[in-house]
């Protein structure tokens, strides 16, 4: 004859297939929310000049990111550093605002840093809205116009040393 | 141990401050002056060119706008006119093969030659802007680009001659700007004109008692020697003259001083002094004329 307690444990063991099937069940038809990666900010050449006069240019910058306001924002220093680094083609800055962008980023780390990571590049934007934008799977897709003071950029990196004044 | 340590302490103080006071003496750089003016079609006034068309006072007065805005001072070239007249410099006291014309910009290193033109279309007007850069003594060019101004229905050319300036003028001040990170790496260019002076029995062929050497050769071995980066262009040489339309000086001496072309003649004077050979300069600008005779 069986013990009480041995009866039991028959009976839990028993149960225990059946219940682990039931909790499968349960977590398969469960839905679960897929989290978008995090983008991290890579400058990519889609940046075009729209209009432009004697002081300023206007952009459209193409950039994506998890959220409007992150790819707003990397839109914008993408703008930045095509017009710092690069050139945009067929624009008032065709050719790059810093001649040696490695030479730069070695000798003034801590003010391009400041200019462009910490947001001081913000001075010299007149003008900047999303110009268009659309989810697409997780992330969102944002081309977002800007309006930079060009001439007051120029100056603020004479100043700071990161380019030279015009001459020898 | 603790005296070592205090001389090579006092080493670094020296060595630092030394350097110091090495930089505070360098001198600024001498900056080009530079011009703008208009496009003048041969044995036309540039004062006639700038005065018939409103268009080319627009798009002059534009150009010098953007230099003044990166801080470069521009010449005036009808004040500079007042002052000194049109100039030519024949060079009378040599031989030469070809009748040599020289025209002159007096104190202008460089400058900026703007052309303007209409375009009247059924689909809208249109101006073009020629922007083109030289160095003035070198006649080497620095810097060229062409501006349109949007198409637009309207009689309103100068505002289409600023729109197309606007839109070209950073650009090109920015190429400009290239050109002079080179003369800062590959030095600037001057233009060496050697020839013989007629009443003197001295040729380029001359051989040289001593090495056996042409005249021309010798002369060819010292620029080598002497440009910066021995960088140079021989344009021709004939029995009577040699020109170096490209002889690269740097733009600092060793002292740190801004190199003067003066010296750069006086050292191709005493050269041809050690071979017997009188040479008297012309200096204007960037360019030496030498004229050679026999002592």
């Amino acid at each position: 004859m069986l013990h009480e307690k041995q009866i039991a444990m028959i009976k839990i063991l028993k149960v225990i297939p059946r219940l682990s099937i039931l909790i499968l069940l349960l977590c398969s038809c469960s839905t679960q929310k897929k989290q978008a990666t995090d983008i991290p900010f890579n400058r990519t050449g889609e940046v075009r000049q729209t209009a432009s006069d004697r002081s300023t240019m206007t952009v459209v910058s193409n950039y994506r990111a998890e959220t409007v306001a992150k790819a707003a924002r990397y839109a914008e220093m993408n703008a930045l550093e095509n017009i710092l680094f690069k050139g945009i083609p067929n624009s008032v800055q065709e050719q790059p605002m810093v001649a040696d962008e490695n030479e730069a980023l070695n000798k003034h780390r801590t003010v391009l840093t400041r200019l462009i990571d910490k947001g001081e590049y913000e001075k010299f934007v007149i003008e900047s809205y999303v110009d268009y934008s659309e989810k697409q799977n997780q992330y969102y897709f944002v081309r977002q116009s800007i309006t930079f003071d060009v001439n007051s950029l120029r100056n603020h990196l004479e100043k700071e040393g990161v380019i030279k004044k015009f001459g020898l | 141990m603790t005296k070592y340590r205090y001389c090579l302490n006092f080493l670094c103080v020296l060595i630092f401050t030394s350097s110091i006071y090495a930089q505070d003496t360098d001198q600024p750089t001498a900056q080009p002056n530079i011009m703008v003016i208009p496009f003048a079609k041969e044995g036309q006034s540039l004062r006639h060119a700038y005065e018939q068309s409103d268009l080319v006072r627009v798009a002059v007065v534009k150009v010098k706008e953007a230099f003044d805005k990166r801080g470069v001072n521009t010449i005036d070239f009808r004040a500079r006119m007042k002052q000194m007249g049109n100039t030519e410099i024949l060079q009378e006291d040599q031989t030469s093969d070809l009748k040599d014309v020289v025209i002159a910009m007096s104190g202008a290193d460089i400058y900026v030659e703007v052309e303007a033109s209409k375009n009247n279309t059924e689909t809208g007007n249109s101006v073009t802007i020629i922007m083109s850069v030289y160095d003035a003594f070198s006649g080497e060019s620095l810097a060229n680009k062409v501006a349109n101004s949007p198409k637009v229905y309207t009689e309103n050319y100068e505002k289409l001659a600023e729109k197309a300036v606007e839109r070209e003028v950073e650009n090109l001040l920015n190429t400009i700007q290239e050109k002079f990170t080179d003369m800062i790496d590959n030095g600037r260019t001057i233009v060496l004109n050697i020839g013989i002076d007629e009443d003197s029995e001295l040729s380029m062929d001359y051989e040289d008692e001593d090495s056996f050497e042409l005249l021309s050769d010798l002369i060819e071995n010292w620029v080598v020697e002497n440009a910066y980066k021995s960088q140079y262009r021989l344009q021709g040489t004939t029995q009577n003259r040699m020109i170096f339309d490209i002889v690269k000086v740097p733009l600092k001496d060793e002292n740190g001083n801004n190199f003067r072309v003066s010296r750069f003649a006086a050292q191709f004077r005493k050269f041809m002094r050690d071979m017997d050979i009188k040479a008297e300069q012309i200096i204007q600008g960037n360019n030496l004329v030498f004229t050679l005779s026999k002592n």
